[in-house]
């Protein structure tokens, strides 16, 4: 049972000696009570007292993360249902499925190709997470090459799918000092399952179709001493899944269920079920095959309900520089939200033609947003072109607007008695159009 | 509102806004039983977590008693996924982006589930493939599992 901030606070030093980074043991106590911090911030705690808080300061989704040679994925330490109440955290990694009876040259050519994969989203570059390799064979020596062949082409985190333990075992072996996940354990073979996988450091998929047939199995594991479980809910239905995948985090956060406290994964076998996995709740989502036309939006969509809503994600403002502009070239006034600047930057970069593009300080708000707000108003960017300097800059005193704020025109003559101002067009995507027939 | 239909009220992607509109049109005696409201959203990519969010908060809303905000919702994903470059442009787009016409049914698909995942309760599509792909996620979504 989850203990409460007072109660948290009789076990701490009450010393308030402020390394934790909080001004009182209270405070700190009531950070630990709402689990946004760790036990491991207070220098000064008694082991005594740790036993006590450990069952209370362990995050109620566990987390799971699958290190590879050099790259780590992280599923669980979820503190929320929705995201508007805080955030999500650990954004659930992509896998490719990919199977052992493939030739050994296609696979590594399959993976190649997946491995390679990267896109571009607002300047983040989204990749894939990792490859699931599935016994199709069900030959040991056959997953092991088949294992070793993937690892000859990429080092990203494995999920190893097979029901016999002695199959998991040969992939196992073939993997030098990772943590992997393997998938997985069912009611028949749990036993030895579990033994492979603690053998081998390996997290485990529990199969099972009901909350009473998930909650027992990781009981039996977690008492055979295998901690890193994953939960898959075996369902044929996108409803029947998401009410499980709700129930599943509902009783781990609500009810401090630890038995239900780890992250789920997810087998979607169509868009419209890789959407729910991302959105619902999956921790790891392996996809059928690898198409890019799938993986971009899904990856896009995994960024969005991942962004936190406290914070609108921002570029700095500042003066940009496209398509390496001179001094007689134009200048394009937007606000610093990055979906703003990334729609016009790219919309400009990929017109070919030059440009100064002014980011003024909005406060992360996109055009029409800021205005309504009030920070994006003619004194807003008067007051950027300035501090910016770029008057010292360009040669030719005109600047473009947006088309929304079309009415901040007058104003801004105004403001700024030397400059032409320009009304551009609403929509990012007509720029490249507007800057050739009009500039 | 005189001849019966139904009204739907728009409103940018906020929840007191919409709650808001939602009372002025009901104290015009708008029937409750005749109101669709639209949060509004965006598409994947265009900030559709705020829409995703709003209407999440406003179903939650309606279930804890609130009832200026207990009326189904309406959304236009097909509207706002073909507005984006991604479904409407096909040459000169970095190869990562995959084959077009795939790329626009499931910018749209994606939207249309993710809003449907958040409480949506009408989806306007536009391309007949995503309706069929999101008519048949609505079939298994509503699906009644055994026990």
């Amino acid at each position: 049972m989850a203990l409460s901030g007072i109660q948290i606070y009789k076990l701490l030093p009450q010393t308030n000696c402020k390394e934790c980074g909080f001004p009182t043991c209270l405070a700190f106590a009531m950070k630990l009570a709402a689990k946004q911090v760790e036990l491991s911030a207070c220098p000064y705690v008694s082991e005594d007292s740790k036993a006590q808080l450990a069952e209370s300061s362990a995050p109620p989704i566990r987390l799971i993360s699958l290190k590879s040679d050099g790259a780590e994925v992280k599923a669980g330490n979820e503190v929320v249902l929705f995201r508007h109440e805080k955030t999500f955290y650990n954004k659930p990694g992509v896998f490719v499925k990919v199977k052992d009876d493939l030739p050994l040259d296609q696979l590594k050519a399959l993976v190649q190709q997946a491995d390679s994969y990267m896109v571009g989203y607002v300047g983040i570059e989204l990749t894939v997470d990792g490859f699931a390799l599935e016994s199709a064979s069900g030959d040991g020596a056959k997953f092991s090459a088949a294992v070793k062949a993937i690892r000859e082409v990429s080092k990203r985190p494995l999920i190893l799918i097979t029901d016999s333990p002695e199959v998991a075992t040969a992939g196992l072996s073939a993997l030098n000092s990772e943590h992997a996940l393997v998938h997985g354990a069912n009611s028949a073979n749990w036993e030895k399952m579990a033994d492979a996988a603690k053998a081998h450091e390996a997290a485990l998929v529990v199969n099972g179709d009901s909350l009473d047939a998930l909650a027992e199995l990781t009981e039996k594991i977690k008492a055979k001493g295998v901690e890193d479980l994953v939960l898959y809910p075996q369902l044929p239905t996108l409803g029947a899944r998401l009410a499980l995948e709700t129930q599943i985090r509902r009783l781990a956060l609500k009810q401090n269920f630890r038995p239900l406290g780890f992250p789920t994964i997810a087998y979607p076998n169509s868009a419209a079920a890789a959407t729910q996995a991302v959105a619902k709740y999956a921790g790891f989502v392996v996809l059928e095959q690898f198409q890019p036309e799938l993986v971009y939006p899904l990856l896009v969509l995994r960024q969005n309900i991942y962004t936190d809503p406290q914070k609108p994600i921002q570029v700095q403002p500042g003066v940009y520089e496209i398509n390496n502009p001179k001094p007689e070239d134009a200048v394009l006034v937007t606000t610093n939200f990055s979906i703003t600047y990334f729609s016009v930057a790219n919309e400009v970069e990929g017109s070919g033609l030059p440009a100064w593009l002014v980011v003024t300080d909005a406060e992360g708000m996109s055009v029409l947003t800021a205005w309504a707000a009030g920070k994006f108003d003619s004194e807003r960017i008067a007051k950027s072109v300035k501090t910016f300097n770029l008057a010292d800059k360009v040669s030719r005193k005109r600047l473009v607007i947006p088309g929304h704020v079309a009415v901040l025109s007058g104003e801004l003559e105004a403001e700024l008695p030397d400059w032409e101002i320009r009304v551009g067009p609403r929509e990012a995507v007509d720029i490249p159009k507007f800057m050739k027939q009009a500039l | 509102m005189a001849n019966g239909h139904i009204v739907i009220p728009r409103t940018p992607m906020d929840v007191n806004l919409a709650k808001q509109l939602n009372i002025l049109i009901s104290d015009m005696g708008q029937p409750l039983e005749r109101i669709l409201m639209d949060p509004t959203t965006a598409a994947v990519g265009y900030g559709i977590e705020y829409g995703f969010s709003v209407m999440e908060r406003l179903r939650l809303a309606a279930l804890q008693g609130d009832n200026m905000t207990q009326f189904p919702m309406i959304v236009t994903p097909g509207f706002e996924a073909w507005k984006t470059k991604e479904s409407k442009v096909g040459e000169g787009v970095p190869a990562a982006w995959g084959n077009w016409t795939e790329r626009a049914i499931n910018w749209e698909t994606l939207t249309a589930v993710t809003l449907l995942e958040s409480g949506a309760d009408v989806v306007v599509l536009r391309h007949p493939e995503s309706v069929k792909r999101v008519k048949a996620a609505i079939q298994e979504l509503v699906a009644v599992p055994a026990g």
